[in-house]
């Protein structure tokens, strides 16, 4: 028994220590990459004290958006009952972040403008949007349209009559004395992210999408001097850096809100397992939506609290 | 390479039309290609700091000249026909920047004897290789 002991709590710590090792190196390499993320866009600040201003309200604009953010988080968390404010709480904080953006952009509005002079040039919001994180930032989204409307369409009412369970209606085997037939019974498992906890996002990811959009059509039309070519490829980095943020602003309200709905409901489904396969795979599912909602959720932390130094394309 | 334009402020010809003789100058010289897709009414306003009206108004002017082509939903582009230009289209350049020239040296009160001689001297020894 002590020898059993012993060797399970040898293979606990073999566990702990992998976990923190993995975790480890996990750390280090997001460090590593934000470090080599975070130089500065350079250029001839004497020459171009508009850009200087830009860029400093650009960064400003990111970080104050960041601190309202995690305040409107946790303000937006605490609302309702029963945890309904997480739902909207991710929501809340990206559309603050994306505001505060947007605000910093207009505050340096005429920063790269030269009255009189300009290039032509036709500029489009896809020149400046990083075409992965737009791509992972839709899938997500999608993701989480068809988790939501699903849960929201299977949920059942609980005893508040509210629409926050999972309700299993199975025909289960009884005991052979009672002649061994099958009768229907019904099995109830919560919280389950039903209509009460999505029409959260009902009103928090319509207002992100929206913001969202506006913010990089605003970062677009802010006009500069493009016959400038050294402004030019500042500028261009400065509003690169700006739609990446706006976009990873977007996908990490839109992860969160995924991995909400994926973990909770994964939770009830999976507490089915044993009353049949299907409820092991859609749990299963369930769980690796959440995963991938985890992973999304880290690249765009790291973009968000890393801003990059705008990589300038190849001309 | 970008086209630039420049508003001159001292310059007593409108804006819209120092900025129609500009996109003249660009097209015909090639600098701007056919299909070329011009940027927005409202960005360059925005750029250049004026009214869009005054965007408009350039923009309707060169496609009353058949130099650009607006299609709904489509922007403005350069129109495929244009080319290094046709003789009248280099002709109207010709007149268009020749005006504007002795427009800007005569506020220098120079006398048209010497404006003449100074372009007579430019052919001879100055400008583009022909």
């Amino acid at each position: 028994m002590s020898t059993m002991a012993l060797g399970l709590t040898g293979i606990t710590m073999t566990l702990m220590t992998s976990g923190l090792a993995g975790l480890g190196v996990l750390v280090a390499v997001v460090v590593v990459w934000a470090v080599r993320r975070s130089r500065a866009v350079v250029f001839d600040e004497g020459r171009y004290p508009g850009l200087v201003a830009l860029r400093r309200s650009t960064l400003v604009a990111r970080y104050v958006g960041l601190a309202a953010g995690c305040v409107a988080l946790v303000a937006a968390a605490s609302i309702g009952r029963f945890g309904r404010g997480l739902f909207l709480a991710p929501g809340a904080a990206g559309a603050v972040l994306i505001l505060a953006v947007m605000i910093g952009q207009q505050s340096a509005h005429g920063s790269a403008r030269t009255r009189g002079v300009a290039g032509v040039e036709h500029r489009r919001i896809l020149d400046y949007v990083p075409r992965a994180l737009a791509v992972v930032t839709l899938a997500v989204l999608v993701c989480l349209i068809v988790a939501a409307a699903w849960t929201t369409s299977v949920a059942s009412v609980d005893e508040s009559g509210l629409y926050r369970e999972f309700t299993a209606q199975e025909t289960v085997p009884v005991a052979i004395e009672r002649g061994g037939a099958q009768y229907p019974a019904s099995f109830t498992l919560g919280p389950f992210p039903g209509g009460y906890y999505t029409s959260q996002l009902a009103v928090g990811l319509p207002i992100v999408l929206v913001l969202g959009s506006v913010a990089l059509w605003l970062t677009t039309r802010r006009p500069r001097n493009g016959s400038d070519p050294v402004l030019v490829r500042v500028d261009d980095a400065l509003r690169r850096q700006t739609a990446e943020g706006i976009v990873a602003a977007a996908g990490l309200a839109f992860s969160l809100s995924l991995l909400g709905v994926a973990l909770s409901a994964g939770i009830a489904v999976g507490g089915m397992a044993g009353l049949g396969p299907h409820y092991a795979i859609g749990a299963g599912a369930l769980g690796l939506l959440a995963l991938g909602s985890i992973a999304v959720a880290s690249w765009c932390a790291v973009l968000v609290l890393v801003p990059g130094g705008g990589t300038v394309k190849p001309s | 390479m970008t086209v630039a334009l420049r508003l001159d402020a001292h310059d007593p010809t409108p804006a819209y039309e120092q900025l129609r003789r500009q996109f003249t100058f660009a097209i015909a010289s090639g600098s701007l290609a056919p299909g070329t897709r011009l940027p927005t009414v409202r960005q360059l306003a925005a750029d250049l700091g004026i009214a869009a009206g005054t965007v408009m108004r350039t923009y309707s002017e060169l496609e009353g000249g058949g130099l650009v082509v607006t299609r709904r939903g489509g922007g403005t582009i350069v129109a495929a026909a244009v080319g290094a230009g046709s003789q009248a289209e280099r002709e109207q350049l010709l007149a268009s920047q020749a005006a504007s020239f002795v427009g800007q040296v005569r506020l220098l009160c120079i006398p048209d004897e010497a404006i003449v001689e100074a372009v007579r001297c430019a052919l001879v020894y100055g400008g583009t290789d022909r």
